[in-house]
């Protein structure tokens, strides 16, 4: 199938904020970046076919990736099923990336892909895009 | 009569920026002396997409709140019944009926007239829609948009729809950016801003133009060294994003058209679109007795992100809006 955007809104993936290192029970599990939609149009979660994340030219595996809105969390496969959760145009979405240890401090390039399928279009929605965006500081405790 | 409305879908950058809310959007359509408005589902109202009805009592208290508010009438709701909802499943045709039943009851309860319907859904879909939208008192409206024409095989099929069932519930939405003379040149700038080959790109233009699209374009343009973006720029003309065909066939279809997307990708300084054929599509629905709305629908904000064209969405309404007034005599 083709792959393309024809939607626009591609520049607004990452966010500037929310990118830092992801911490659990004292160790650093991973990081995470806030991304919204390449889109002109809100999708249920099952129509979110992959998200793809690339840290300094290294791609993070799909088993890896959280996705968190509305106060839910779910792995890719799982957001498969889900038609009673939504991505609204307007929300910011939690991608948590699993890497243990984490991110070094630091400017890092990250690469997001979007693919998303339109029930219209004859082919899957994908957009691109790289930034270079600096880790947040977090204190430890 | 003609009326002129608004689809604030025009706003939609705004809206994802947070620079305007839906309620502005509603002030902005009524601050252009604008009664009749036109949105989508699973843009701006919260708590969608959904597959079941998914209005909060708050929402709808705020909601009525704002047509009163600024004198705006909710004309029509634009949804889609999504056929591909899983990546692994197809989706029956029970199943999308089910999913635009819930839409049609969120549509009632907002207080819209039509029901926009895409040219994805089978036409047994719309067949088993009909009783329910005549029901509800709802119009359902079949939108014409690239890569179909007036003149295809699915408004063939929707016409013979509406007659067999002799229904009033039924019929025909085209959207402007069926009349395409050339490609929109924001989408030939875009494509040179982002390294397509100029004369690859004026290539592609002319093979627009001319018509028809050669079944061989992409070897084509391999053959005068395209790179990737000349290949996006010659797939989305292969796949039919943008289309012609004479407006005067406008009239033809009248009496099954009760409602028009009013597409723009931009209009210039002088109240002109450049590419989509307004100069003969309006007298052609004035000539023809159109009867019903005709949206402003902008859509050149995706092509532009980030570039400062000297406009913004709201302007480029309003000069649309200007254009149609002019036309109209209003």
């Amino acid at each position: 199938m083709a792959a393309g955007n024809v939607f626009g809104y591609g520049s607004y993936m990452i966010c500037d904020d929310g990118f830092r290192n992801v911490e659990e029970n004292g160790r650093r599990i991973g990081f995470q970046l806030q991304m919204r939609l390449a889109n002109y149009r809100g999708y249920l979660l099952s129509q979110i076919e992959d998200i793809r994340i690339s840290v300094d030219g290294e791609a993070i595996p799909r088993k890896d990736i959280r996705f968190a809105i509305g106060g839910k969390t779910y792995t890719l496969d799982e957001m498969e099923e889900v038609v009673d959760n939504r991505w609204e145009l307007r929300q910011v979405a939690t991608v948590t990336c699993l890497k243990p240890g984490g991110l070094k401090a630091g400017e890092h390039e990250i690469s997001a892909e979007e693919h998303i399928r339109a029930s219209y279009i004859p082919m899957l929605a994908v957009a691109r895009l790289t930034r270079t965006l600096r880790l947040a500081q977090i204190r430890l405790a | 009569m003609i009326r002129r409305g608004i689809s604030i879908y025009s706003f939609q950058e705004k809206y994802y920026r947070g620079q305007m809310s839906l309620q502005d959007c509603l002030a902005t359509t009524a601050k252009m002396g604008v009664r009749g408005f036109e949105m989508l589902s699973d843009q701006m109202i919260p708590g969608y997409p959904s597959i079941t009805y998914n209005l909060s009592d708050e929402f709808l208290d705020s909601w009525r709140g704002w047509l009163e508010q600024y004198s705006v009438e909710p004309i029509a709701f634009d949804v889609y019944g999504e056929t591909k909802l899983y990546k692994n499943r197809k989706v029956t045709n029970t199943e999308v009926v089910g999913e635009l039943r819930e839409l049609l009851k969120t549509a009632k309860a907002l207080g819209f007239k039509i029901l926009r319907l895409t040219f994805h859904l089978p036409v047994e879909v719309v067949e088993m829609m009909i009783p329910y939208a005549e029901e509800a008192g709802i119009k359902l409206a079949i939108e014409v948009h690239a890569p179909h024409l007036l003149t295809g095989e699915w408004v063939q099929k929707n016409i013979e729809l509406e007659q067999r069932k002799n229904t009033k519930n039924l019929g025909l939405m085209p959207d402007l950016g069926i009349f395409c003379k050339d490609i929109p040149h924001l989408v030939i700038d875009e494509a040179l801003r982002e390294g397509a080959t100029p004369r690859v790109v004026d290539h592609l233009s002319n093979v627009y133009h001319d018509r028809p699209i050669p079944a061989d374009l992409m070897e084509k343009i391999d053959a005068l060294g395209a790179n990737e973006v000349d290949r996006w720029l010659a797939l989305r003309i292969k796949i039919g994003v943008w289309a012609w065909h004479d407006p005067k066939n406008l009239l033809t279809y009248m009496p099954y058209t009760f409602h028009i997307h009013g597409k723009f990708y931009e209009m210039n300084g002088n109240l002109v679109e450049p590419e989509v054929a307004y100069e003969q599509i309006m007298p052609t629905l004035i000539a023809g007795g159109y009867d019903g709305y005709i949206m402003s629908e902008y859509e050149g904000q995706r092509l532009t992100h980030g570039v400062d064209m000297g406009y913004d969405e709201v302007e480029q309404v309003r000069r649309h809006q200007a254009m149609l007034a002019n036309y109209l005599e209003q």
